[in-house]
């Protein structure tokens, strides 16, 4: 599959193939823009935000679910990289494992109930337990810390004798994560279950008529994405090393589906461009905590009703390399009919009405 | 992201400086103080020529948020001190004269912000001193970049208290300060303060918010009263630190008739939730952390008129923001007027801690010779003394600042005062 991806990117036209390129390759330079380690730090999580956003974008955007159960996924990554650390000393990549696994598990009980529902309820019901893992961090002190929190220092992460002892070196392992992410939403896009997840987004009764096993598909979308979920969670740890559950708030989510709208809901590099532009932003303006959400607010206004295909349409739009709808220019026949002549019965427009029992 | 690249090309351009002499720093230029405060902004001091170099100070501190006016408070101090000792020559270190100037980060009171603000500040601006964050989860977001690089911090986080008290500490606090008390040892003294002004309460009900702070000294009072203290404690309220109306918690306490209400810790609400309790009458008598004059004063215009409730303010240092007859605390906040051009804010008296801390610091560094090996200031730091604005100080060997602490009761506008001498250090 990963080489239909790169067969995919390479067989794209060419302004797309130079886009998708460019798409890729921004991150991996973007710390030869950063001279100071504030702005790497901002870099590190700019690329743990991304690795989010793919995990909320499997069900967003494949599935039409708008969960904000995420915030509290990646707290239950964050918390079992600190406790495994803390208590049995784990390496990092076991730790990973484990968080992905328990993100998995956390998501699929979390689906169960939820996927009884749908749209505002489904919401809802997310939000509800999305406050509830917070709570549970909170209020399980023995374990958690509570208000409190934990704090736990491991060792620098490294693979293969590499360590990845700078932030810089750091980013890059973020950084790989989040094309991990990426390749798990192509992955997805190009499988049955991503296009299961796409008809049942379209229509769910009619995917359902059709045989798709809508419960079981949103599950398994709702699993990979919880796995994913939690691996950023503890990733956010290894940079983040002291946590409290106020980082875990369930409208941390809405920020990262802002993020993918900013970006592009409909394409692959959306999550990865909007995660770094909604990290940096803030810190590149000055934005305090209340101008943040006043700026959110108003990007979501701007980029739902002008620009819903994000920053990379927009742009692409602009270089004039995006696919350009001919004008809308209605029929004759809806012409007439918006000049006020009375609408052409079926049969005038030459279809056959047969009745009587079916053959 | 090209344009966002093009800017970070740009603000990158500020090369890391781990130096004493950084030319990026702020002045210490009082007019610059709260462009400084609310943006970081940096730039060159004349007086920094009559230098041999300068020392700098981080400041990590939730200038925006639920506790400002803390913060605030916290920079006012720091700020004061660094004008007067630049004023006064600055500091001496090996027959050479240095100036502090102050490089002020506002972590938005978001931990991801301070950890990031941390990074800045001992990465690329090279300090070796940051005050601040106050707060619990900036300041444990920020220990794990400080502690690594040796760089002393000075926070008001409670959770600072076990490992700062505990026989073997975590390295991770090797160089964490606390900027006052340990709470346990602020409340053994809180409740004797209390039992002198305000001697008729025998029960007590507790508002606490839900963050670390709140529920940290929630957990401490019911552990200290279950010791028997002598106070009763009848219910405790956990509510949202960003709600703005009590009522729900503040009727469930009138129902636990209790002589006296805490509220810990939300600072900035002070007012909003004593003119609540006041307009419910849900206790005779109302006590809030960081409850100052200007508190009372507040709630008294808010209402139009005196309340019939007591106000009791517990402060670890003098209540700067209110009018009490002595020289000293009058003479700070008319200091923090004319010299930072700005009024103290309603929780004034951290001020008094946080310019305390950094005379202490200069002296220490004076005798340390040193404004960049952290072990040697430290150990000239411990057991330094320091008579100031509330009496003697000085930092003990667990790190945490011993000190008087005070209590008003104010009724009908008259205010009764209770002064108790720092605890004995063990």
């Amino acid at each position: 599959m990963t080489r239909a991806w790169v067969a995919a990117v390479l067989r794209a036209p060419s302004p797309h193939r130079i886009g998708a390129i460019v798409m890729l390759a921004l991150p991996v330079l973007l710390p030869l823009a950063l001279g100071t380690s504030r702005l790497q730090a901002v870099a590190v999580l700019g690329a743990i935000t991304a690795l989010f956003a793919y995990s909320l974008n499997v069900v967003f955007h494949y599935g039409g679910l708008l969960s904000v159960a995420h915030g509290g996924l990646w707290g239950v990554g964050a918390y079992t990289m600190a406790l495994t650390v803390k208590h049995w000393d784990l390496a990092l990549w076991p730790a990973l494992l484990l968080a992905a696994a328990l993100g998995a598990v956390v998501a699929v009980l979390i689906g169960i109930p939820s996927f009884r529902t749908a749209g505002i309820y489904f919401l809802v019901l997310t939000f509800a337990f999305g406050e509830f893992l917070r709570f549970l961090l909170q209020e399980w002190r023995s374990l958690t810390g509570g208000p409190n929190g934990l704090v736990v220092v491991a060792e620098d992460p490294s693979l293969l004798g590499f360590t990845f002892d700078s932030l810089t070196r750091l980013y890059f392992l973020m950084l790989a994560f989040a094309y991990l992410g990426l390749l798990c939403n192509f992955l997805v896009g190009r499988s049955r279950l991503g296009r299961r997840l796409l008809a049942i987004r379209e229509d769910e009764t009619l995917a359902r008529a059709s045989g798709v096993p809508t419960f079981r598909t949103k599950l398994t979308a709702f699993a990979i994405s919880g796995a994913l979920a939690g691996i950023a969670g503890a990733l956010f740890q290894v940079h983040q090393r002291g946590l409290t559950p106020t980082l875990f708030d369930p409208f941390l989510v809405l920020s990262v589906v802002l993020a993918i709208i900013l970006g592009g809901t409909g394409s692959l590099y959306g999550p990865l461009i909007g995660a770094f532009t909604l990290t940096f932003l803030p810190e590149l303006l000055g934005l305090s905590p209340e101008d943040s959400r006043l700026a959110y607010g108003a990007l979501l206004v701007v980029f739902v009703l002008v620009l819903p295909g994000g920053i990379l349409v927009a742009g692409s739009r602009l270089a004039g390399l995006g696919r350009r709808h001919p004008p809308y220019s209605p029929s004759p026949e809806a012409r007439a009919v918006d000049a006020g002549a009375p609408r052409p019965s079926m049969a005038d427009r030459g279809a056959e009405i047969v009745t009587g029992e079916r053959p | 992201l090209l344009a966002l690249l093009a800017v970070a090309c740009g603000s990158g351009t500020t090369e890391p400086d781990s130096g004493d002499a950084g030319g990026d720093t702020e002045a210490a230029d009082p007019a610059t103080s709260d462009a400084a405060a609310t943006e970081g902004s940096e730039g060159d001091t004349e007086e920094a020529e009559e230098f041999a170099g300068q020392i700098k100070i981080g400041a990590n501190l939730e200038l925006t948020g639920p506790i400002q006016p803390l913060a605030q408070a916290g920079l006012d101090g720091v700020e004061l001190a660094v004008a007067e000792i630049n004023e006064a020559g600055g500091v001496d270190i090996g027959g050479e004269a240095y100036e502090f100037v102050t490089v002020v980060r506002d972590d938005q009171a978001d931990a991801a912000r301070s950890a990031t603000n941390a990074q800045e500040l001992v990465r690329d601006e090279g300090v070796k001193v940051i005050i601040g964050p106050l707060g619990t989860a900036g300041n444990q977001a920020q220990l794990p970049i400080t502690s690594a690089e040796g760089v002393m911090t000075f926070s008001n986080d409670p959770t600072l208290d076990k490992p700062l008290s505990d026989d073997e500490a975590d390295p991770l606090y090797e160089y964490a300060f606390k900027t006052q008390e340990l709470a346990r040892r602020l409340f053994e003294n809180y409740f004797a303060n209390l039992d002198q002004v305000y001697p008729e309460a025998k029960t007590l009900a507790v508002l606490a918010s839900d963050d670390a702070s709140g529920q940290g000294v929630a957990t401490l009072i019911d552990s200290l009263l279950a010791e028997g203290d002598g106070l009763e404690l009848l219910a405790t309220e956990t509510f949202p630190i960003d709600a703005a109306d009590m009522t729900p918690f503040l009727t469930r306490i009138r129902e636990s008739e209790a002589d006296i209400v805490y509220q810990c810790c939300a600072v900035a609400q002070n007012v909003a939730i004593g003119q609540q309790l006041v307009e419910l009458d849900a206790a005779p008598a109302y006590w809030a952390a960081g409850l100052t004059g200007a508190t009372y004063t507040g709630v008294v215009e808010a209402l139009g008129s005196d309340p019939e409730q007591i106000f009791v303010g517990a402060l670890s240092g003098p209540d700067v923001g209110m009018d009490v007859g002595d020289e000293r605390r009058e003479e700070l906040a008319q200091k923090i007027t004319e010299v930072l051009g700005r009024e103290p804010t309603s929780q004034a008296f951290v001020s008094a801690h946080t310019y305390q801390i950094m005379y202490l610091l200069a002296e220490a560094m004076e005798m340390a010779g040193t404004f960049e090996d952290t072990d040697a200031i430290i150990e000239s730091l411990i057991g330094l003394e320091r008579d100031d604005i509330y009496g003697t100080a000085f930092y003990t060997p667990q790190h945490f600042l011993a000190h008087p602490s005070e209590m008003l009761r104010i009724e009908d506008g008259e205010v009764t005062r209770a002064v108790i001498p720092a605890l004995p250090v063990e």
